[in-house]
């Protein structure tokens, strides 16, 4: 369990801070802090979600990248009611963003 | 639209079965084949369908690794049959039944998980004239020790899906004013 924590939380971590900043980056001042927060907790709601289908369904790769992003994008737009246009963006970005610097940091550390 | 098209192919990379996605690594695959006695005079072969002449003599109920990036075609073989064919056509063109490796290859498993070999064993229905028709018993996971992988190992992740989804609700209670 401890190696599995450890294995798993810097993954995580990464992940929540990389959508926190890009969604800092994209929404009107006056709503960051809302968003950030938002923002963080649906990263570490998203990707807790999308390992836990990979553990248990570990052909799905692509699957999960898919479902993940979806489930941000409606999560946006419901939960946090943001409008459609603003909900695409940051849902594109944000993962685009963590996958992009993800995968640097794991071919980084695959050397 | 630029953002869209970024992400449609930054998504297929992760496809490719030989990338492994980021927080992703390989497992060791394993196949056991087993048969009974009452298929007659047969011995079964996997052979490569790309490297030429490399071949795997098939023992019953014991596990032999399922490659990455290879495909094993299983032939049973008369028992009499003298000089294997080495190349792949040759193979072929003996007409003795064959049939893909039984299961489905696992391209690989989340870095958090505890599993680091599976082992899908499979069972010899029958042998036709032209294919052998094998059935998936079961698949077995193992931990790097080699004991066996009991379901648990979602639970780490799981708590961070539920923690977040709990959050979530927290702030969008708490919600500013509808953004412009």
């Amino acid at each position: 369990m401890i190696a599995a924590l450890l294995a798993y939380l810097p993954w995580l971590a990464f992940d929540v801070l990389v959508e926190a900043a890009v969604t800092a980056r994209c929404v009107p001042r006056e709503h960051v802090r809302f968003c950030v927060r938002f923002a963080a907790a649906a990263a570490m709601a998203t990707h807790g979600l999308a390992t836990t289908l990979r553990l248990l369904l570990p052909h799905d790769a692509i699957l999960a990248e898919l479902g993940w992003a979806a489930i941000d994008y409606v999560l946006w737009r419901t939960l946090a009611g943001l409008p459609k246009g603003l909900s695409l963006r940051l849902t594109l970005w944000t993962n685009l963003a963590a996958s992009t610097v993800a995968m640097v940091a794991w071919a980084l550390m695959a050397q | 639209m630029k953002g869209l098209l970024i992400a449609a192919v930054a998504s297929l990379a992760v496809g490719i079965p030989d990338m492994l996605p980021p927080g992703e690594r390989r497992v060791r695959e394993e196949i056991a084949l087993d048969w009974s006695d009452q298929l007659g005079k047969v011995r079964f072969v996997a052979v490569s369908s790309v490297r030429p002449g490399r071949r795997h003599e098939v023992a019953r109920g014991q596990a032999f690794e399922r490659p990455r990036l290879d495909l094993l075609r299983i032939y049973a073989v008369p028992v009499d049959a003298k000089g294997l064919p080495s190349e792949t056509v040759d193979w072929m063109a003996t007409g003795w039944p064959s049939t893909d490796l039984p299961g489905t290859a696992v391209a690989s498993v989340a870095d958090a998980s505890p599993v680091h070999r599976v082992r899908t064993e499979a069972v010899v229905e029958a042998v036709d004239a032209t294919t052998i028709r094998c059935r998936v018993v079961r698949s077995v996971q193992f931990d790097r020790d080699g004991n066996e992988v009991i379901a648990g190992g979602a639970l780490v992740p799981a708590t961070a899906a539920l923690l977040g989804a709990v959050l979530l609700f927290v702030f969008a209670r708490r919600r500013s004013p509808e953004p412009a």
